[in-house]
């Protein structure tokens, strides 16, 4: 079968939807409590509504705002500022009442307040003096538009996913998670990717936008992405096998928070680790304990791109519109695609 | 039977020609090798300005590709099914057939298991003998140099290239140093054959090769001292994904992996970084490691021979192939490109 870009940025948006569905049964518990919890490893669509957490089959907060963010991105027609990306996360707030607020994390509960008030998008997102304000990983787990229209194109790419994520998480660290993860998803698009190009495009992301995070950003604290992100890539080629990273992974990078130091690492290791399958992917993060449904999230973006729609099996495809039908994600990846086409015929003409 | 035809004989060139790319700049640092060839070396230069250099033609290969060569005629006279003898006998005929390179360029260990061979020793208790006040034998980088055949046979099959690469280095490397170095180069060599190209899924093989190999080495050849390949390997893979250009990934590999001598580990883990690093470019992976210091040919040698298994004949440029095949017109490859696709397709 032949290339296309509607195939790889529709079975990103599919991808990040099924990490995110598998995942969420899953969500704040440990790889053990799982295991206890779920009798056993968890490998099939399973019910988390026992554990306060998401039901059968149902998308959470991450998707959702993911969904939104697109459709900001697609009425400004692929043109990102903080002022629309700020117009995104309000449009989850007032559409999204089944996630909002009761799924916020602890960064975007108080900055949606803020926006609300009409403050000054970047200002909003510098706001600190409060516990994992702006290194949550919000800013993150909505990134994909940044990545999916910029294919192959690693700068626009950094520049789209700056400026989403500076109305909510303004620091350095936030800019680093995401410009790694929209690095990561622009390479991952091109007919040429390979496992290796996504993960140097990965680890040149988190750097870029760290450097332009000490210029611009707040200053937050906790340690930095690039790191992390390098030991996770270390760990995964020392590991035989992918549940064997799934554990190393676990014991070395995670967080029992929703940090984006945790989960841009534990997302992109277990993108390697699986070769980019994108179901062994979602289900290898549900199972890595932890934010599992942003995990998956994050890593199905990525996943999706790498393979594209046609390693997905349709009966996936079925399932994701039984449950989740107010969130279309094929118009989505066909307006995706209009805009990063015209992107790519603009870049070669100049 | 032609893209393998392809790849194969762009591993034995691009591994032929990092060899003559590099014997110029063979025992300089990367500072002297500016110094001496006012700036990098990038396309075939006269060495004469080297006292190492072995007086050859420019262009012209050394040992590595020598023995490389005859190596792969002892898994052709094998018919894929290679003994100790089979390569026993080819390294004597390596030290027959050309006097242009041995003695003078053979390493330490090479040196000792010829005569030994020569005066009839059993190949297996040669490769596993170290003796005493020898620390290196047995942990030099011959055999990773002239091992990539091993892994041409077995494309897609890292396992296969184990086994063969074993055979191979029980011979002249017996401890777990040289095996998990040869292991570690056959496995690439036979993973970058695979039609879908991904370096991560080369180094991944990489160091299967490395840790199955030392674990091999340890049980059935002699432990010697030294620093583990497979931790080596790891390291340098470490540092690649962390560096920004290839500039930054030569030097750092060299600073913190280069060595000073012909030794494996080091050659090993500075030729797969900088394949790595190169994101499989084969010119690129050459010039960069004719420029990287040390035992620049060797460290040329091995990463060539994974890039041009990765690549393929037909992605070198027609400059540098002519230009080869006109200072070494005793190199023919073809035929036994030939011979080992049509033994790599009987081996499935």
């Amino acid at each position: 079968m032949g290339y296309s870009l509607y195939s790889r940025i529709y079975g990103s948006l599919l991808a990040a939807a099924l990490g995110d569905i598998i995942g969420g049964p899953a969500e704040t518990q440990s790889r053990e409590e799982i295991y206890k919890n779920f009798h056993g490893r968890i490998t099939t669509l399973r019910d988390g509504r026992r554990f306060d957490r998401s039901t059968y089959g149902e998308i959470t907060d991450d998707t959702s705002q993911l969904y939104m963010m697109g459709k900001m991105v697609i009425r400004y027609d692929g043109e990102i500022t903080p002022q629309r990306a700020a117009e995104g996360i309000l449009m989850w707030a007032d559409e999204c009442p089944k996630y909002y607020p009761q799924c916020a994390g602890p960064t975007s509960r108080f900055v949606i307040d803020s926006l609300r008030a009409g403050k000054e998008p970047e200002e909003v997102g510098k706001q600190g003096l409060r516990s994992q304000f702006g290194t949550s990983n919000g800013a993150v787990m909505r990134i994909a538009p940044a990545g999916l229209i910029a294919p192959g194109d690693p700068e626009r790419a950094i520049q789209n996913a700056i400026a989403m994520t500076k109305p909510s998480h303004n620091t350095h660290q936030a800019y680093s998670a995401s410009c790694a993860i929209a690095c990561a998803i622009a390479e991952a698009l091109t007919e040429t990717s390979t496992i290796h190009s996504v993960l140097r495009a990965a680890v040149y992301g988190a750097k870029r936008g760290e450097e332009i995070g000490w210029r611009e950003a707040r200053i937050a604290p906790g340690g930095l992405i690039t790191p992390a992100l390098l030991e996770a890539i270390d760990i995964v080629y020392d590991c035989r096998t992918a549940e064997e990273a799934e554990i190393r992974l676990d014991r070395g990078v995670n967080a029992n928070i929703c940090t984006a130091r945790a989960s841009v690492p534990m997302a992109v290791g277990l993108f390697a680790a699986n070769g980019g399958d994108p179901l062994r992917v979602a289900f290898s993060c549900a199972n890595a304990g932890g934010d599992t449904d942003t995990f998956g999230c994050m890593a199905g973006m990525i996943a999706g791109a790498f393979k594209g729609i046609g390693e997905i099996p349709p009966r996936w495809q079925e399932t994701y519109k039984k449950y989740n039908p107010d969130y279309d994600l094929e118009w989505m990846a066909g307006e995706l695609t209009r805009i990063a086409q015209r992107f790519m015929e603009r870049g070669q003409e100049t | 039977m032609t893209q393998l035809y392809d790849r194969i004989l762009g591993s034995l060139y691009t591994a032929s020609m990092g060899d003559a790319l590099g014997a110029p700049t063979e025992t300089m640092s990367a500072p002297e090798i500016l110094h001496y060839y006012g700036g990098r070396v990038e396309f075939f230069v006269d060495g004469a300005v080297n006292p190492a250099f072995h007086n050859a033609r420019v262009g012209e290969i050394s040992d590595d590709t020598s023995q490389l060569y005859e190596m792969a005629q002892a898994v052709l006279d094998s018919g894929g099914r290679l003994t100790p003898a089979h390569v026993a006998e080819g390294m004597l005929r390596w030290s027959e057939k050309y006097p242009r390179y041995y003695p003078t360029c053979a390493g330490p260990t090479t040196k000792a298991v010829i005569q030994e061979l020569k005066q009839g020793g059993d190949p297996v208790a040669v490769g596993k003998f170290r003796g005493i006040g020898m620390p290196e034998r047995g942990c030099s980088n011959g055999a990773a140099m002239h091992v990539a055949p091993a892994g041409l046979i077995h494309p897609g099959d890292p396992a296969g290239a184990l086994e063969t690469a074993i055979t191979m280095t029980k011979v002249t490397h017996g401890t777990q140093i040289g095996y998990a170095s040869a292991c570690a180069v056959a496995c690439a060599v036979a993973q970058a054959l695979s039609p879908e190209r991904d370096v991560y899924a080369v180094l991944r093989s990489a160091l299967y090769g490395a840790r199955e190999g030392e674990r091999r080495g340890m049980a059935e050849g002699t432990p010697a001292p030294g620093a583990s390949v497979y931790s080596r390997l790891r390291k340098a893979i470490e540092i690649v994904y962390d560096c920004d250009s290839m500039e930054q990934a030569e030097r750092r590999l060299d600073q913190r992996l280069g060595g000073d001598s012909s030794m494996a580990a080091p050659a090993v883990s500075v030729a797969i970084g900088l394949f790595a690093a190169a994101d499989g470019d084969p010119i690129k992976t050459i010039v960069s490691a004719a420029n990287v210091g040390g035992d620049t040919d060797t460290i040329a040698c091995i990463a060539g021979a994974i890039a041009g298994a990765y690549s393929g004949f037909s992605a070198l440029p027609e400059r540098w192939r002519s230009f080869f095949d006109r200072a070494n017109p005793e190199i023919r490859w073809e035929p036994l490109a030939r011979g080992l696709t049509e033994t790599a397709l009987l081996m499935r």
